[in-house]
């Protein structure tokens, strides 16, 4: 069996069982409001690093502004253009009446047949080489060429050329308000469907992707998948708040500043009085953590920003037993007991640290939550009342075993 | 094409901003996650959002402790801003940033006749 091609998206490559397989058609099915456009765009790219080649049909707009998205997303096509590796199909141009400079174009957008005849000769070109060839998008082609229900008749015929080709193709499609039959013919033509939609949870509208369908897949996981693009960047996995609570000096904020790409924190006479928050992006997952004050004066506003969380991280220093008592008291207050947490235990590296299991044992945890000592960069660098660099190794630790327990 | 709620959201801020002396605009839950926005490029809305809610927070929390009622908005007031928030129902804060020299009196109004807009339809 051929390798599975990575998406360039990992969680994805998750719920396709190591990436979309070669050669089988691929349906990005979109509710609209949401993007799908990032999806195409990272999986070209990744493909293309890959030593894949790759056309974008686009019909939406012109290829210049693809270009500009692109780049705009940090992901730079030229040299692989120049190579000879990638090419656009200029399918919007002719709409314009205007002449298209690009590699591959038509004259007559609204005809599939003329499209057909262009694609032919697109993979001829590149047939020597798994090639990924990106619709954008499938709704304007249903839209502008015959009845639906024809352009469909005529992309199955395309299809097995498509494949002797070794091209995959990947379809971006907004379902607008067609008729049922139409979606649902639509739905079966696919070897794998990945939707795309926006679902409304305790009144804030966000964006999940889930795999419905992929031919290859004995069973289909109904994991449904938070996202949110950023730019530069592209899909990244979303968690909208990670708490990040503990007793007064254990190193939240020094947790929140080493682990974000940027952070700001109420902090006064060095400590926090409000809250820390802070953007995380790692491992394509784009997170935002909230650290809470410690001290118990602040405890009255611990259930404001406790809300909503999806998981915790527990600081508690290593050397102090007497603040585990009140690590545990401040997930009762933030009412975030039994969400996925992790305890990171800090200043594991100083005199008098306990090890995890004793550390365990105090707190009298159950076994499903993981402890990680974490330790300062460089104790030289440590000072009293302001945040610390921590070993990046070890936030990373942390934060990947948390993720995993959320999503 | 569907009207979702956070397209009518934000409708009703842009409505708000659209006056001049409103420079920005949000949706906030109390708990300070974004709901519906429109602020100026730059302004990183997550956290905007983070601290206005827990400023909010904060201080209802204060007032409670005075045992008075809790407040009908807060306002903070700099050099070349005002930031005002309100409450929009029980599920939500409208944060509005303000033109220093506008006229207090309707700029709370308009957002009064917001926030009940906004009550509507975060439930």
């Amino acid at each position: 069996m051929n390798m599975p091609l990575k998406t360039g998206i990992p969680k994805l490559d998750e719920l396709l069982d190591g990436g979309i397989e070669e050669k089988k058609s691929i349906l990005f099915y979109t509710t609209p409001g949401v993007e799908n456009i990032p999806f195409a765009f990272q999986l070209l790219y990744n493909r293309l690093q890959q030593g894949d080649n790759a056309i974008y049909l686009v019909n939406t707009k012109k290829p210049d502004a693809v270009r500009f998205m692109l780049a705009n997303y940090g992901w730079d096509v030229s040299e692989f253009e120049k190579k000879g590796k990638f090419a656009f199909f200029d399918a919007y141009s002719g709409l314009l009446g205007l002449n298209s400079k690009e590699r591959f174009s038509v004259k007559n957008t609204s005809s599939i047949e003329e499209i057909k005849k262009e694609l032919t000769k697109a993979m001829g070109e590149l047939k020597n080489n798994n090639t990924i060839l990106v619709f954008d998008s499938l709704s304007n082609l249903l839209d502008l060429c015959g009845t639906p229900e024809s352009t469909l008749a005529c992309l199955k015929n395309c299809m097995p050329d498509i494949q002797k080709s070794n091209a995959t193709p990947i379809f971006l499609f907004t379902a607008w308000a067609y008729d049922k039959d139409i979606l649902n013919q639509i739905r079966t033509f696919f070897e794998c469907v990945i939707d795309l939609k926006a679902i409304e949870r305790k009144v804030i509208l966000r964006n999940y992707f889930s795999v419905s369908k992929a031919i290859w897949l004995k069973k289909i996981s109904k994991n449904e998948v938070p996202f949110k693009i950023v730019k530069p960047g592209g899909v990244r996995v979303y968690i909208p708040k990670i708490l990040v609570t503990g007793p007064y000096h254990a190193g939240k904020t020094s947790f929140i500043h080493s682990a974000s790409t940027k952070a700001v924190s109420v902090n006064r006479l060095g400590t926090t009085i409000a809250l820390d928050h802070g953007h995380v992006d790692f491992n394509g997952f784009a997170v935002d953590l909230w650290g809470t004050p410690g001290q118990e004066r602040f405890d009255p506003i611990l259930e404001l920003l406790g809300g909503e969380s999806l998981g915790v991280v527990v600081v508690v220093d290593s050397t102090d037993p007497k603040g585990f008592a009140r690590a545990k008291e401040m997930l009762e207050l933030t009412k975030t007991e039994g969400l996925p947490s992790v305890v990171a235990a800090n200043k594991s590296d100083l005199k008098g640290a306990l090890t995890p299991d004793e550390i365990r044992k105090r707190m009298k945890l159950p076994n499903d939550i993981q402890i990680v000592p974490i330790v300062a960069d460089d104790l030289k660098q440590v000072k009293d009342g302001e945040p610390c660099k921590l070993r990046q190794k070890d936030i990373e630790s942390v934060l990947s075993k948390l993720f995993e327990m959320v999503v | 094409m569907p009207n979702t709620k956070k397209e009518k959201l934000t409708q009703i801020l842009q409505k708000l901003t659209s006056s001049g002396d409103i420079e920005g605009a949000a949706v906030i839950t109390r708990d300070g996650l974004l709901i519906a926005s429109d602020l100026s490029e730059g302004i990183d809305g997550d956290t905007f959002a983070a601290m206005s809610a827990t400023m909010t927070g904060a201080a209802e929390t204060a007032v409670q402790e005075l045992k008075k009622s809790s407040p009908d908005r807060v306002i903070v007031e700099s050099k070349n801003a005002k930031l005002i928030t309100t409450g929009a129902g029980e599920q939500a804060i409208l944060a509005c940033i303000v033109n220093p020299n506008a006229k207090l009196g309707l700029i709370l109004i308009d957002m009064k006749k917001a926030a009940d807009d906004i009550k509507k339809e975060v439930r």
